[in-house]
């Protein structure tokens, strides 16, 4: 039986993923992807409150009225909860799906286990990024965690400035993490593990980028 | 992970971590916000620049009534000491007996003299009527010759009365002007006032009867040191404030600056001190003379400007600014400062009343920059929701769910 330990995981993962082969049964999952869950939603919250990002709101402060702002700003803070209560889960579900048919060998169950490791490191990013935003006053795009800011010194395009930025050491982390794991767990070469995690981090991060670039454009008008 | 490989990842990560945070911090290539500006709204005020010192409440007159030994003898002083006059309250009043036995020997004179005329009056009428009666019965030659003597007696009474009617006016006349001396034995308050001395029994001129202290309105009383007094002109305003009355202040303006110092001036004192004189605008009724008071020399003064605390101004550059914040921007704005007492600034150019101004602006500040703030729980209301379309809602979830 594999007891989940994220904090373990996330630092010693070759003694940990060596376990997560052995074993036939994975315990605490749910109760694993409720704390991250949880935690994101958390940050989420706490940043929604704060307004962390309404600052297309906050332009239209002189036009409307101050409960309309406020509310405005309130199912703005919606939206970030709702973020925060499924991007973690997306995470997840989106690396499983896309490892599951690749590493074929390796139970659904346990590649779940596996992206818990970003999902979590993704969550921890998070909790970080809220009192970092607030102090510098900056949005997701220029977190010195990733390479938005040295990107922005080079262009001012937002869809490579959305895509650089996707690329942090949190994320790098978990491409590692990814790596160790099936290196440990499935017995395909290093180079095809690295090249199908990269990959799929490629296609994650396009996909999230334009997203975010789409609904940026996106006007607010109060 | 081996050691090596972990320890150049954290240095990797750090790198990154602080070269983007001083990019962020110290150039203007990242578009940054401000969380949690506090701001104010600008305000119109005055600034008064003031020189405190202390003062006593006097009189701002003294005025005494003498025995006037023309008039007599004193019948009665009409006021206590403590009692409040107002202008016109009768004060003394002289014994006018020599004046009343006159009026009432005129008016003997009066009664018999109407009673005279009246009679002449009746006489006359009984005189006409027997014209008229004699007219009917008598011959035409005895008639005209009756009637030439009735009217003669008729003429002969109307003198008489005429010469009465005169002597009554004359009389009349007289005892009006006899009452109008009179009034002038009674000597009246000449302004309102406290009584602070009365000697009924006086009978010399030089000494007082009633001496008068006029309440309203006040002066103060004050002695300034040279250093002061300098700064000081007359005409200048004041507000001043009794001591045991602090909450109460009250305007008065410098009426006095005199150039002969306190006491005599010494080589060894340090300054020398003159004295100085307030005359209070209106009445103060609670005040009392002798109560001590705290006086504010308006030196300079601005009014209706805006005003500001010297902590919203940003001095750069021998050039002062203000960050106002307009449609949820942060404007830098050039201000042109004027007075400023105890950290209150005046802006003589560059805001306006009512605008949002940020407090304390630190040096992260930018023109242009985009603001952030909490929700203000006090402000969210259900019904609210109506007021945004579904598209608005829409929009505002996908922009949180995807920020």
């Amino acid at each position: 039986m594999h007891q989940v330990r994220l904090i373990e995981g996330t630092f010693q993962p070759s003694t940990h993923f060596v376990e997560l082969k052995q074993t036939e049964q994975v315990n605490g999952l749910s109760l694993k992807i409720a704390v991250i869950v949880g935690l994101s939603v958390l940050a989420s919250a706490v940043g929604a409150y704060l307004g962390v990002g309404t600052e297309e709101i906050m332009i239209s402060m002189d036009a409307v009225k101050r409960e309309k702002l406020e509310f405005a700003k309130l199912i703005f803070g919606i939206g970030e909860v709702i973020s925060g209560l499924f991007s973690p889960l997306f995470i997840m579900f989106f690396f499983s799906f896309f490892f599951w048919p690749l590493f074929g060998r390796v139970s659904f169950k346990k590649i779940i286990s596996i992206q818990l490791y970003p999902a979590f490191l993704y969550t921890v990013e998070k909790l970080l990024n809220v009192p970092l935003f607030l102090l510098l006053g900056i949005g997701k795009e220029s977190s010195p965690f990733g390479l938005g800011v040295l990107t922005q010194l080079i262009t001012d395009q937002t869809y490579l400035v959305n895509l650089f930025s996707q690329i942090t050491i949190f994320q790098v982390w978990s491409a590692c993490l990814q790596v160790i794991a099936f290196r440990k767990m499935s017995d395909k070469p290093m180079s095809l593990i690295v090249l199908i995690v990269i990959f799929t981090h490629i296609i994650y991060m396009l996909l999230v980028t334009t997203s975010v670039t789409l609904i940026q454009d996106l006007g607010i008008s109060l | 992970m081996k050691k090596p490989a972990f320890i150049c990842s954290i240095i990797t990560s750090l790198t990154l971590v602080i070269s983007s945070v001083i990019i962020i911090v110290n150039t203007d290539y990242i578009n940054r916000s401000k969380a949690m500006p506090v701001y104010m709204i600008t305000e119109i005020g005055d600034l008064r620049e003031t020189l405190p010192t202390k003062g006593v409440v006097i009189p701002a007159n003294l005025y005494s009534i003498y025995y006037d030994r023309m008039l007599g003898s004193i019948k009665e002083v009409k006021v206590k000491e403590g009692s409040a006059v107002s202008n016109g309250d009768a004060l003394i009043e002289y014994n006018t007996t020599h004046i009343d036995d006159e009026i009432s020997s005129l008016e003997q004179q009066l009664d018999r003299l109407t009673i005279l005329s009246s009679k002449l009056e009746d006489d006359i009428a009984d005189l006409e009527q027997e014209q008229l009666d004699t007219s009917v019965d008598l011959e035409d030659q005895t008639i005209a010759q009756n009637d030439k003597i009735i009217s003669s007696q008729i003429r002969e009474k109307e003198y008489q009365k005429q010469d009465i009617d005169m002597q009554i006016d004359q009389i009349d006349q007289k005892i009006k002007q006899l009452e109008s001396v009179k009034e002038n034995y009674v000597v009246k308050s000449k302004m309102d006032g406290i009584v602070t001395k009365v000697n009924p029994f006086t009978q010399s001129e030089k000494e007082p009867i009633v001496s008068i202290e006029s309440n309203q309105p006040y002066l103060i009383e004050g002695k300034l040191s040279e250093n002061d007094i300098i700064k000081v002109q007359e005409g200048q305003k004041a507000i001043v404030s009794a001591a045991v009355l602090p909450r109460q202040k009250n305007e008065g303006l410098v009426k006095e600056l005199k150039m002969t110092p306190i006491g005599k001036p010494s080589v060894e004192e340090k300054e020398s001190f003159y004295p100085f004189l307030i005359e209070m605008a209106g009445a103060v009724d609670n005040w009392r003379h002798g109560y001590h008071v705290n006086v504010d020399i308006v030196l300079e003064e601005r009014n209706d400007v805006v005003v500001v605390p010297d902590n919203v101004i940003q001095q750069k550059d021998d050039k002062s600014y203000a960050y106002v914040l307009r449609n949820g921007i942060l404007e830098k704005r050039k201000i042109q400062l004027g007075m400023k007492i105890n950290h209150r600034q005046e802006v003589a150019e560059g805001l306006l009343e009512g605008e949002r101004i940020i407090s304390k602006p630190s040096e992260e500040l930018r023109d242009k920059m985009g603001i952030t703030m909490p929700i203000n729980e006090l402000y969210l209301k259900k019904e609210s929701i109506e007021s945004f379309t579904n598209d608005q809602t829409i929009r505002l979830l996908l922009k949180g769910l995807f920020d």
